[in-house]
């Protein structure tokens, strides 16, 4: 499985693709930091603007901006990863050279599956460095300090994190299944990122649906998980009010675990079976 | 080489209720180089990919070396290696990189000198570190040739390797699979180009609408459906034609009111020429006509047709 684990790895860094996935969120992360000490200049830097823009530059408050741009387009690179690392195998017809060379089909999806959780992580890891880095370039620029430490928290980083981790995780293996019923790149994309924004839809103007699709239960983990207090009681209340009733959180465990493991295990069970007749 | 390589016994694919290939019986010695001919259609691939697990078999049975192609894949996979229709490639690697991963795929990590060797092998030194997408046909069907060599299987699957390659490139494919059968390897070879599959090949297996109409030696097949031949060329032609055929045992046939082609033993030979010439028949020559494996396919297979021309260049092999 090393061998193996080595050559998906290869394949994934060099695969243009993927390096656009990288190249398109460090570059958000650019020009967001661009446009506000732009901003900053264009106000004056007596400004009230550039005196936020100095707060919000400031690490570990910076690390706020790649978090955001996570949470808004996590899920979505990791589906686009996940559809174009099965399907581009299906489109250019390369299962044919790989799969006669071992005799079980599923090690090539298992490692799939690795490879995107860890290159995710990486995304995340160089998006969270490059804009510690680009908060302090912009504090040089716009003359603020360059850190606070004492605000920093790894705990409070790690909480941060957990919700765009199991959005990516959730999504990225229903893709894996979807692509791999299809055998299609852009299917597993376009069910990926519509069905996202459709579970989210149906989610919020039908109890039966908050039930039975993950995005609520994952808000529920996160409600049970990161907050505490007054904030973890509201964040309750608001995903009761979707549900019609208080839902458990091994109850959303088991919801969201059956999502990740169940798509897992289906499109195991599907490629295990299934004829490569070729394109 | 005393082994069976590949066996398969009713072994039938069914897509919609259309057999691709249909009860299909095939039996491989070790350190063959087979040749797997078929018009197009014929299940020639479908067959390629179930013998390499590709694809699940509807019914029927089939090993290679021995184990079930189903159930013992882990027996089966180190000892194969596979072209299967086009070169399919990471293109935006370079050769080298692609064999290091398919070599890393298959669970090897191979040293740097056995992809020399490989690289070598196919003819692509000094290209190794371009992009794949940067070689032509031939060259990707070389690379796919090293592909196959990577784990140093001892059954290689050739589906239809010289498609798109010039006439040079089907000769270096040529020696690649000739040199693959000297270093003893079974080589299991599925191609239209009957010439080259006869130059190669010394068993064969024709296939049509997925089933096996003429499996053995390539020699032993070709004796038996007529062997050598004459053709006659004389004139007036009608007049030599109508003697020739009333000798049925000569089965005189012309496709080009031309040449006439007879079957006949060396001996008689002498006897029909004093008929010609004692009816007034000018005799212009007389040669031997060998019967080719194209001909032999096209009169099975029934896809050249019965009036189908032959080229007297492909059948004249030598003159008296």
């Amino acid at each position: 499985m090393w061998n193996l684990f080595r050559a998906e790895w290869t394949k994934t860094y060099k695969r243009p693709a993927n390096i656009g996935l990288f190249l398109v969120t460090l570059g958000i992360l650019l020009l967001a930091f661009v446009g506000m000490v732009g901003i900053s200049f264009y106000e004056g830097m007596d400004s009230q603007f550039a005196d936020q823009i100095r707060q919000l530059t400031l690490f570990p408050t910076s690390l706020q901006v790649p978090l955001i741009v996570l949470s808004q387009l996590g899920s979505i690179l990791a589906i686009v990863f996940m559809s174009n690392s099965i399907g581009a195998e299906y489109t250019n017809d390369t299962w044919k050279v790989l799969l006669p060379r071992r005799a079980r089909r599923s090690d090539f999806i298992i490692i799939k599956v690795i490879i995107c959780l860890l290159f995710m992580t990486l995304l995340i890891a160089t998006s969270l460095i490059f804009a510690a880095l680009l908060g302090v370039l912009a504090n040089l620029i716009v003359g603020g300090d360059i850190s606070n430490m004492e605000q920093f928290s790894a705990s409070g980083l790690f909480k941060s994190l957990v919700p765009i981790f199991l959005q990516l995780i959730v999504f990225s293996s229903i893709t894996l299944l979807v692509t791999m019923a299809s055998r299609s790149t852009i299917m597993g994309i376009v069910f990926g990122i519509v069905g996202n924004t459709i579970f989210n839809v149906a989610a919020s103007l039908s109890k039966l649906a908050a039930k039975i699709l993950p995005n609520l239960h994952i808000s529920n983990l996160e409600a049970h998980w990161l907050f505490d207090g007054e904030e973890k009681t509201d964040q309750l209340d608001l995903v009761t009010g979707f549900f019609g009733t208080q839902v458990s959180l091994t109850t959303s465990l088991m919801v969201v675990g059956a999502y990740i493991f169940g798509s897992i295990i289906i499109g195991l069970l599907l490629f295990q079976r299934r004829d490569m007749a070729g394109q | 080489m005393s082994g069976i390589a590949i066996t398969a016994e009713g072994l039938t694919k069914v897509y919609k209720n259309v057999p691709a290939v249909n009860n299909l019986s095939l039996h491989i010695p070790e350190g063959t180089i087979y040749g797997f001919l078929g018009p197009n259609g014929a299940g020639k691939t479908t067959t390629i990919r179930m013998l390499l697990g590709l694809i699940r078999p509807t019914s029927g049975k089939a090993t290679v070396f021995g184990h079930d192609i189903l159930h013992a894949r882990q027996h089966i996979a180190p000892y194969v290696g596979a072209i299967v229709e086009s070169p399919a490639f990471y293109t935006f690697m370079s050769g080298l990189e692609n064999l290091r991963l398919l070599a890393r795929s298959g669970g090897h990590d191979l040293p740097q000198a056995r992809y020399d060797e490989l690289i070598e092998f196919v003819g692509l030194r000094g290209r190794e570190k371009d992009k794949v997408k940067t070689y032509s046909l031939g060259m990707k069907q070389r690379l796919g040739v090293a592909a196959t060599l990577l784990n140093d299987p001892k059954l290689v699957f050739l589906d239809e390797p010289t498609n798109g390659l010039d006439p040079a490139g089907t000769v270096e494919m040529r020696n690649l699979i000739l040199r693959m059968g000297q270093e003893g390897r079974t080589v299991f070879l599925s191609s239209h180009l009957l010439f080259e599959v006869e130059q190669v090949c010394s068993n064969v297996a024709i296939i049509q609408k997925g089933v096996t109409i003429k499996e053995g030696r390539v020699r032993d097949l070709l004796a038996a459906e007529g062997g050598p031949g004459y053709a006659i060329e004389a004139a007036p032609f009608e007049k030599a034609m109508a003697i020739l055929q009333e000798i049925p045992q000569l089965k005189a046939t012309s496709f080009d009111q031309h040449w006439i082609n007879i079957n006949a033993e060396p001996q008689d030979v002498p006897q029909v020429m004093r008929k010609l010439v004692q009816a007034d028949v000018d005799v212009f020559q007389v040669v031997v006509r060998q019967r080719s494996l194209e001909s032999l396919f096209l009169e099975i297979t029934g896809t050249g047709g019965a009036a189908a021309p032959q080229p007297l260049a492909e059948v004249v092999v030598g003159g008296r």
